[in-house]
């Protein structure tokens, strides 16, 4: 080995041990807040807790959650695949509403600017019990949801139109199709800023030379908006797929399975074997989701790039 | 002088497509008012009950003007939430915390960038794994980690040496540190993304820059202090407002492991079943339009402030996701 390879072969070793640094603190985290706790739940979700004066005693059973939340368990597994279905069809409606709404957006127009953030305000207002208990479904104490505080949605809107003498059929129409805008547009700011972030990078050239071969706008976006967006599709769908998982729920809105695990766990019962054994088996679908997203899409997307 | 013009008239096609240019800008427009429309109308309808005296919902002339303001709800919400005391909670889970998650996932995100090791891929990987393993799944087991506060032995092994003087293990429930120290350590609520998005951005740094620093002889750290730092203004603030909105909003965290401080999420969580129990005392807190306007007054009491963050900060926020390179091509 020549002097300077050897010399280069140190500097690289050096500098990964300069990258273990870097990361270390994480290494510590992830081992004491995760890899620990983690372990932890996956050897609960093996055994029956139970709750005593001294703390928990725990005996093994083995597979007997998993069974049990399988096969005798009549709830879980229709909750489990209401998710599914759930988000089979919300996924792609809301990609493809924030993709048309980024394109709508990229344009350029008089008042652009304020649309652009009223379309990212749910980014501000989505996320945690705000938004559920905006919706009026929530009765968080007991985390048990009951339609009570007509906070936020259409039972308002409805409120204004009755009192306007419209017929009640079609209030209820309206203020149902309203409910549905309105929960998958407040789905979409991290979207349509992600995408809004991708058009803004293609090149005006590219879209200037396919207008002089005589392109039409409804061409270049099926030849070049979509096909450059790719990427970044794959990216929201994964987002919005964990997202969904991940939603806080209650019993009768949100995330129904997320509710049925924290329900299980520090509801009456204290089943903490079962309530692990649930979540496991959630994120092992939730991996599922992700791995199909992948394939579906990773490969159109890599295509695109090369 | 116009005359002349009068006499080219634009053909038919020319006139129809004219035509389709203005029809589509006029449907473009309304389509964007209407999906704005019941976007700000949660807003408006939060704005017009906050300060509507209650019994004006039972006037069927007041549908968004009230005909008189008050301050009556406000004032009964920040009692009934306690806002001084779950404003300076919140400011130590979530402002606090999100400071902290900004430059520990910076640090982190920068060591798998710009750092070819062993095991970095596979580390990568578990950083993935943080973000699509639900909190649910281990928050039982964080509870008694939490509880019983013991890194590594460390604690036990100071009880140990001091003969019992300290205690072999820290209480970390109820108390702000629960945040902190996870945040600290890459850990804290969706820091995943955040190493994720700060990975990206220092991938797409130029190699030059870092080894124009190492010429100068800046070894790997004052190369990330004095030269990537500098540079990494915008990511830095998109990743601050995301933190920022997540950990306001947050509810699982507080509501877990925070029983005795409420923040301002859970306060707004427990804040009709609180209103109702004044009604048990006397008073007359059940009617549902003065549940609905104190609800209403409570909920823009906790989003006020993201509100006017937002306010300040919107125009920014395209720019910044667009800088910091995620969505790269």
């Amino acid at each position: 080995m020549s002097n300077k390879a050897l010399d280069r072969s140190l500097l690289k070793r050096r500098k990964a041990r300069w990258g273990w640094l870097f990361i270390a603190p994480w290494a510590l985290g992830f081992a004491l807040f995760f890899a620990l706790p983690a372990f932890e739940s996956l050897y609960f979700s093996l055994n029956s807790l139970k709750m005593s004066a001294t703390g928990f005693q725990t005996t093994w059973v083995g597979l007997d959650n998993y069974a049990f939340m399988l096969l005798r368990d009549a709830k879980f597994v229709p909750l489990l695949t209401g998710e599914l279905v759930e988000m089979a069809y919300r996924v792609p409606l809301v990609v493809i509403l924030s993709l048309f709404i980024a394109v709508l957006l990229n344009q350029p127009f008089r008042g652009r600017a304020f649309f652009r953030s009223v379309f990212f305000l749910p980014v501000i207002i989505t996320s945690g019990v705000v938004y559920v208990l905006l919706q009026g479904i929530i009765n968080a104490n007991t985390l048990s949801g009951t339609q009570n505080a007509y906070i936020f949605q259409s039972q308002g809107l409805a409120e204004v139109l009755i009192g306007a003498g419209m017929p009640s059929a079609i209030v209820n129409a309206v203020s149902e199709v309203v409910n549905r805008v309105f929960s998958i547009l407040m789905e979409c700011g991290v979207q349509i800023l992600l995408f809004l972030s991708g058009l803004q990078k293609i090149p005006a050239s590219t879209y200037e030379a396919s207008a002089i071969e005589g392109a039409s706008a409804w061409d270049n976006f099926w030849r070049i908006t979509l096909p450059l967006s790719l990427p970044i599709m794959l990216l929201n769908v994964i987002y919005t797929i964990i997202d969904s998982f991940m939603a806080f729920g209650t019993e009768n809105a949100g995330n129904k399975v997320m509710a049925a695990i924290h329900q299980t766990g520090f509801g009456s019962q204290f089943q903490f074997g079962l309530a692990a054994s649930m979540s496991w088996l959630y994120m092992l679908l939730i991996t599922l989701v992700l791995v199909l997203a992948f394939a579906l899409l990773g490969r159109a997307a890599r295509n695109m790039e090369a | 002088m116009s005359m002349p013009l009068r006499k080219h008239t634009p053909s038919l096609k020319a006139r129809l497509r004219r035509a389709a240019r203005i029809g589509f800008k006029l449907g473009r427009f309304a389509l964007l008012l209407a999906l704005s429309f019941v976007l700000i109308y949660p807003l408006l309808y939060m704005l017009s009950n906050a300060f509507k005296p209650f019994m004006q919902t039972y006037d069927p002339a007041v549908i968004w003007l009230p005909k008189s303001l008050t301050m009556e709800n406000i004032n009964d919400a920040v009692q009934i939430l306690d806002f001084g005391k779950a404003a300076l909670n919140t400011l130590q889970t979530a402002v606090v915390t999100s400071v902290i998650q900004v430059a520990a996932c910076m640090v982190v995100g920068y060591g798998f960038a710009r750092f070819n090791f062993r095991g970095s891929k596979i580390a990568f990987l578990l950083v993935v794994l943080t973000m699509i393993v639900p909190q649910q799944t281990i928050s039982t087991s964080l509870y008694t980690t939490y509880r019983y506060f013991d890194p590594l032995g460390i604690m036990s092994l100071l009880s140990l040496v001091t003969k019992g003087a300290l205690e072999n293990h820290l209480n970390l429930i109820d108390k702000p540190w629960l945040f902190w120290l996870p945040a600290m350590l890459g850990m804290g609520l969706r820091s995943g993304i955040y190493i994720f998005v700060y990975r990206q951005f220092f991938l797409s740094m130029p190699r030059e820059l870092e080894e124009a620093a190492e010429i100068d002889g800046c070894n790997p750290v004052s190369t990330f202090w004095h030269v990537m730092l500098p540079n990494a203004g915008t990511v830095v603030l998109t990743v601050l407002l995301f933190a920022l909105v997540w950990n306001w909003n947050d509810y699982y965290t507080p509501a877990m492991f925070m029983k005795n401080h409420n923040t301002l999420a859970t306060a707004l969580a427990s804040f009709q079943s609180n209103l109702q129990n004044l009604g048990a005392i006397g008073g007359n807190y059940t009617d549902t339009a003065l549940v609905a306007t104190r609800m209403q007054a409570a909920g823009l009491l906790v989003i006020a402030p993201l509100l006017i963050l937002y306010a300040f900060t919107q125009r920014f926020f395209v720019q910044s996701v667009e800088r910091t390179g995620l969505t790269g091509m």
